[in-house]
């Protein structure tokens, strides 16, 4: 048995014991986890979910973001060795189906989602596919490697056409995908980043990922100071990362004309979206999810580089038994300081370094 | 009087409403301007909510009469193709390379006057010179035909996609000629009007009812490939339609919208997030649009016959002013203007 967080519904995460996987068969592989971050997604989930949860699935570790070691690997398996530092892609693609066949797997129409749709990393062991697993050098430590998933999610963004060396982007919302986006956007040459974030201790932290100018929508109006940064045209590029409907509205009206307003928040309700400015200027609004293979490596590489410093995020790292009170309600409460939240499941971190921090 | 004497023309403006001639002293062309005769002008159902008092059509082709002082007098006889638009070539917009979405922008047979006049004063770098073989009639869908190039533009629907359009306007059916052109798969239309669909049908796409439960609309989906379209082309600008084409694009697939509305849409945006598609506006076009559709069309690569519903005389349109009364059928009424016409403006 292990210990694991696991989703029941909505305010109803529990921490309880689960049978330990099974040894892994065919191309599995049992993965011991180092670090696992709760996402913005785990929170929605905890909230309002199940958003991406199947809902006839009644229990679900959650966990998608984390970094592990091989533990155990199937008799198909001859990509991974027993003792691999990996970071585990949580989709769990056919390969087979109309999307998989046209490489845009984030789409398969098969999809499983590795703590969403089936067990993930709040717990000590989880199961993934060998394809499934990108190698972590060993110049990233394995927090990091928690990391490499939301910095993926807003590399994905930034690798849309629309996105140029040298253009200028207004990133709404300092989260921790705001913020991925900021540490991005400067490792992959963007000029001028623009970030808007009312809470004092985020905005703080986008200064210190790379932002250039920080906008407090309380202060000013968030639109027109955009467009006074950028010489009156608006932002090339936009991306919204807090999904309500005012921020949605203001990523599209704030990218210039002929510009690329990017939407990788998730709403809880409809919004009412002015899809007319996107006519009048051609303005491109882009829905921004998941990733598609190779740019995990892209991240691990932008960080093996140099050129890409996530531990900024990083809030706390705790113990799994630490994880409601001090994960989920403190996400809950504490908006501000608290970003990114580690835990580790596993004894070899929890004995060193696994309290709070 | 000719409708082309010297020093004086006749034009044709809305007034109350309907078209009406009016004689007007013919302007001498200035530095960087030409005066241009027009000789066929194109009309569709929405003209004449043209603003009261102007000039109608927007879609005109004709020939040189007079060229301003810098102007090449080479020009002088050269049949031209009118831009629909006129950028004000000052504002940031413009200076940015983006004049489509200029911010004074003027729109000919709407808010500036437009091209059915018996000389019309524009700049050089409005007009195109035609190509060998095409005439005016032709050219006068320039306009339409360069519009749905630009949407293609913004939203690529690459050979064998599978496509859908939706609403009934003379817009969708140049789309639909050209998507059709470039090699789409499936090809779906979608509207409640029976003369469009049968237009549609015509030209080679899958016509049908607007569904009114969701299940006509998956249905659709699946002829569509079994996710939807790869690339819908949004021609009827209401809330409901824009809703309507973001839901039956396809996971990464693309939207474009090419009408304009004013009305905020309600919808769950993460259709659009989680689904990871791509909505576009599309807006006029560029000069180097109008060029290629004006050489799509002189080399029948698009079927341009199929967007004209009627030829008719400037004066039979004089003669009958509600011409465009019960006409809706999404093609366009081709104004011919001879050059020695003859209008009685008592």
């Amino acid at each position: 048995m292990m210990l694991a967080a696991s989703w029941h519904g909505p305010k109803d995460i529990r921490l309880e014991e689960i049978p330990t996987p099974h040894a892994p068969t065919g191309e599995d592989v049992l993965v011991e986890v180092s670090w696992c971050g709760i996402c913005g997604t785990d929170l929605h989930e905890y909230l309002a979910g199940p958003i991406f949860i199947p809902p006839s699935l009644e229990q679900v570790v959650l966990g998608h973001e984390f970094s592990a070691r091989v533990a155990a690997i199937g008799d198909r398996v001859d990509s991974a060795a027993v003792g691999d530092r990996v970071v585990v892609i949580p989709h769990r693609v056919c390969r087979e189906c109309h999307f998989c066949r046209r490489l845009m797997f984030q789409h398969c129409r098969n999809l499983e989602l590795v703590g969403l749709t089936r067990n993930g990393a709040f717990a000590r062991f989880t199961v993934a596919r060998q394809d499934q697993l990108v190698p972590l050098p060993d110049t990233i430590p394995d927090e990091f490697g928690a990391l490499v998933e939301p910095l993926a999610v807003t590399f994905h963004g930034m690798r849309q056409p629309g996105v140029y060396p040298g253009a200028d982007i207004a990133i709404i919302g300092a989260g921790p995908i705001g913020l991925s986006a900021v540490a991005v956007a400067r490792a992959v040459g963007l000029r001028s980043i623009i970030v808007v974030e009312m809470l004092p201790q985020r905005a703080t932290i986008a200064r210190q990922m790379g932002a250039d100018d920080v906008l407090d929508p309380r202060e000013v109006d968030a639109l027109d100071a955009i467009r006074g940064l950028t010489a009156g045209r608006g932002a090339d590029i936009t991306m919204e990362c807090v999904g309500l409907s005012e921020t949605m509205n203001l990523a599209i009206r704030a990218a210039r004309p002929g510009g690329l307003a990017l939407l990788a928040g998730i709403t809880e309700m409809p919004s009412d979206v002015d899809l007319n400015t996107a006519v009048r200027d051609e303005k491109e609004i882009r829905g921004c999810i998941g990733y598609f293979e190779g740019e995990f490596d892209a991240v691990i590489e932008l960080m093996a580089s140099g050129r890409l410093d996530p531990s900024p995020l990083i809030s706390r790292r705790l113990d799994l038994d630490r994880i409601l009170g001090d994960g989920f309600d403190s996400l809950v409460r504490d908006r501000d300081s608290c970003i990114k939240v580690l835990v580790s499941p596993s004894t070899r971190h929890g004995a060193a370094g696994g309290r709070i921090e | 009087m000719n409708t082309r004497a010297r020093g004086r023309h006749v034009e044709v403006r809305v007034d109350r409403g309907l078209p009406t001639a009016f004689e007007a002293s013919t302007p001498s062309p200035g530095p960087g301007e030409l005066l241009v005769a027009t000789r066929a002008a194109a009309l569709g159902p929405d003209d004449l909510k043209a603003f009261e008092g102007c000039v109608l059509s927007g879609e005109f082709a004709g020939d040189v009469l007079a060229v301003g002082p810098d102007v090449a007098s080479s020009l002088v006889g050269s049949a031209v193709a009118v831009l629909g638009y006129r950028p004000c070539a000052r504002c940031h917009r413009c200076l940015d390379g983006v004049s489509t979405a200029c911010a004074d922008i003027g729109l000919r047979g709407r808010t500036i006057d437009g091209g059915l006049s018996g000389a019309v004063l524009v700049r050089t770098s409005d007009v195109m010179v035609l190509p060998p073989g095409l005439s005016h009639e032709q050219a006068a869908l320039m306009h339409r035909v360069a519009s749905a190039l630009r949407a293609l533009h913004r939203g690529p629907a690459s050979p064998g996609e599978a496509v859908a359009i939706l609403g009934g306007t003379p817009l969708a059916l140049a789309t639909c000629a050209v998507v059709l052109a470039a090699g789409s798969g499936r090809t779906a239309f979608v509207d409640d009007h029976a003369g469009c669909r049968a237009v549609m049908e015509h030209l080679g796409a899958r016509s049908l009812e607007r569904p009114s439960e969701a299940s006509g609309w998956e249905d659709l989906a699946v002829w569509l490939g079994g996710y939807g379209a790869d690339v819908v082309y949004e021609c009827a600008g209401s809330a409901e339609s824009r809703l309507e084409a973001v839901e039956l694009a396809r996971p990464a697939g693309s939207v474009v919208l090419l009408a304009h509305d004013d009305t905020p849409v309600t919808m769950d945006l993460n259709l659009i997030v989680m689904g990871a598609k791509r909505v576009r506006g599309s807006c006029h076009y560029a000069l180097s649009d109008g060029r290629v559709a004006l050489d799509l069309i002189a080399r029948s690569l698009v079927n341009a016959a199929a967007l004209v519903g009627r030829t008719v005389s400037i004066l039979d349109v004089l003669a009958d002013p509600e011409f465009l009364d019960g006409f809706t059928d999404c093609r366009a009424t081709i104004v011919q203007w001879p050059a020695s016409a003859e209008v009685n403006l008592a």
